[in-house]
């Protein structure tokens, strides 16, 4: 059975409460691990300084792929692989939650992982 | 962007740039990580070695994985001449088993010879009066960007020299203004910089203007040649104010930089062992995250600067071969960047051991592209260039080598940088990427800014080099170049 919108939200639900406890990198390498686990997808984010997205974290892959670029806020990116593969409505909902996170906690300027 | 008071006087100004809190955390015991004693003693130790040694190494090489310093000591010394030549051919396969046959290339903007150092060997040095000072205002930037970018470039090094005219506020609404600059389908996709050592708050400002590469040369190693040669007063007399510039660059959140050294300052073998040690430290630092380039120009001519003939260290054309395949073998993933300081005939010679990028259509006095001016004029240089020959006979050289010239900017605008991108390098898959946007670019600038002679040659080669990519890719890349020929841009993976 394809996954249902009630399973659907009880994941993003999970993962708004495992990302309200991290700071903003750790925080967002969650996001993106569970996406790569439940859809396959591989995302991972950037920081927008004018034609610069600066890597900061994420699940990028290493073969060369169509991309989509995804601006969250004035500040940050969403860069995906395959994002087709997430049902519309529900990619719909999670860059709400992304958009909505990162307007709450990520004002400032980000330092990436490593 | 921060804003600054403009300092009252140059003096004022000096006094408020090197913050000695921003190295000494880096120190060990007091001491950076350049041991002089230590590389004199290595190259001492490693001479004359085994064949089998040095194909062990090599070895090691071919795998990507970046050498030690007792490695790298070892090639050095290496006296063979049928070695040498394993060792050019080693260098050569593994600049293509990380980046393919692909040259990326780009353009120096000169936009201030304003300078508060005293360096020997440097035109600009403040001293030299014979140096016509000038420091390009707004629009003259924007004149010398449309410049550039008619002729087809979408990539720049922007050079400052260190001057409170040419302060960090400067610098970005430099920057600013050539993102801003269109001239038909062009523009310039990534301005990467060599500018002076900055504080962290001052590298900050250069971040928010989204800069590729923030690029600091420590020209000489050697900390007793780096005092003879900065007088002492001067702000560049600083040799850890300069060594520690990119470890505060990253610190700031500028994750993409590069290192250089001027080679004939002293010992073209110590340099090199100080351009291993400082990525070694950088790589510690920083998760593994090593210089995304190295440099390695030789002094050369410039107005009044007697320095530069009378200097021991000339390092000849067989040593300057040696050095960069021995850097692309010590420094498997790093880009290598040979610039129009050198003749074509040494470009075409060096490219295939190693080299990664360089320029074309070199002009590097101020000014100089909007003034359209041909010859060289010294007394606007900071020194003298061996090739200023244009974009377009550089590019079809290289086609005829057998090289796609890349204008390829798609990894530092998606994404693709510092961590992410020196992953994917040292692992050796970082040609995937490059080499289709190397095609797709260059499929751009043969339909908008080339020859009628380099377009003929360029589109075969585009056709052989489509053969060589994976198949799984094939389908993607034409229909990209369907869509470039008809007309779209800046298509990219």
């Amino acid at each position: 059975m394809e996954k249902g919108t009630s399973a659907f939200e009880t994941w993003l639900r999970e993962i708004q409460e495992e990302v309200a406890k991290r700071e903003l990198p750790d925080a967002l390498r969650t996001v993106a691990e569970e996406i790569l686990k439940r859809y396959g997808t591989r995302i991972w984010f950037a920081e927008i300084l004018g034609k610069r997205w600066s890597y900061i974290t994420g699940c990028g892959g290493e073969d060369p792929l169509p991309l989509r670029q995804i601006p969250l806020t004035s500040r940050f990116g969403l860069v995906a692989e395959k994002w087709e593969c997430i049902p519309p409505l529900e990619g719909e909902a999670i860059l709400a939650f992304l958009r909505e996170f990162l307007a709450q906690t990520g004002t400032s300027s980000a330092k990436s992982e490593g | 962007m921060l804003t600054r008071d403009v300092p009252r006087n140059v003096r004022e100004w000096m006094q408020s740039i090197i913050r000695e809190e921003e190295i000494n955390r880096y120190l060990v015991n007091g001491r950076d990580f350049i041991n002089d004693e230590e590389i004199e003693e290595l190259l001492r130790k490693y001479r004359n070695p085994e064949p089998q040694r040095v194909r062990d190494i090599i070895a090691k090489s071919l795998a990507l994985e970046r050498l030690e310093p007792e490695e790298t000591a070892t090639l050095l010394n290496v006296e063979d001449e049928e070695l040498w030549e394993e060792i050019f051919q080693a260098a050569g396969e593994v600049k293509r088993k990380v980046y393919g046959d692909r040259i990326v290339t780009f353009a120096p903007l000169y936009c201030s010879n304003f300078c508060v150092n005293n360096c020997l060997y440097c035109g600009f040095r403040r001293d030299n009066h014979l140096q016509q000072r000038r420091r390009l205002t707004i629009e003259e930037v924007r004149r010398e960007a449309e410049a550039l970018v008619s002729m087809g470039h979408k990539r720049l090094i922007m050079v400052y020299g260190e001057h409170p005219l040419s302060d960090v506020d400067y610098i970005a609404r430099t920057i600013q203004t050539v993102y801003e600059t269109k001239v038909g389908n062009g523009e310039i996709r990534r301005v990467n910089v060599n500018a002076a050592p900055m504080d962290i708050a001052r590298l900050r400002v250069l971040k928010e203007v989204g800069i590729g590469t923030f690029q600091v040369f420590q020209e000489t190693y050697h900390h007793e040649t780096y005092r003879k040669v900065h007088p002492e007063g001067t702000l560049k007399a600083h040799y850890r104010w300069r060594l520690y510039a990119l470890h505060r660059a990253q610190e700031a959140g500028i994750d993409d930089v590069a290192i250089g050294a001027l080679f004939g300052l002293y010992d073209w073998k110590f340099e090199v062992m100080g351009l291993l040690y400082h990525t070694i430290d950088l790589e510690r630092h920083f998760g593994g995250v090593g210089p995304h380039t190295i440099s390695f120009p030789r002094l050369e001519p410039a107005i009044n600067t007697p320095f530069v003939q009378e200097t021991q260290y000339k390092v000849s054309d067989r040593d300057f071969k040696r050095l960069v395949a021995v850097i692309r073998l010590s420094v498997p993933y790093t880009g290598m960047i040979i610039t129009a300081r050198e003749p074509a005939h040494i470009r075409r010679e060096v490219i295939p051991v190693g080299c990664t990028q360089t320029d074309a259509s070199t002009r590097i006095g101020i000014g100089a592209y909007s003034d359209r001016y041909t010859e060289q004029d010294l007394k606007r240089q900071q020194f003298q260039i061996g090739d200023p020959r244009s974009l377009d006979e550089v590019v079809r050289e290289l086609a005829e080598m057998g090289y796609i010239t890349s204008f390829c900017t798609a990894d530092y605008r998606c994404g693709r940088t510092g961590k992410y991108f020196m992953g994917i390098a040292k692992k050796g898959k970082i040609h995937h990427f490059c080499m289709p946007n190397a095609i797709l670019t260059f499929k751009e600038y043969l339909i908008d800014y080339a020859s009628p002679e380099t377009r003929s040659v360029g589109e075969r080669l585009i056709e052989q080099k489509f053969a060589e990519l994976d198949e799984a890719l094939k389908p993607l890349v034409r229909e990209y170049l369907e869509r470039i020929e008809r007309g779209e841009r800046d298509l990219r993976i």
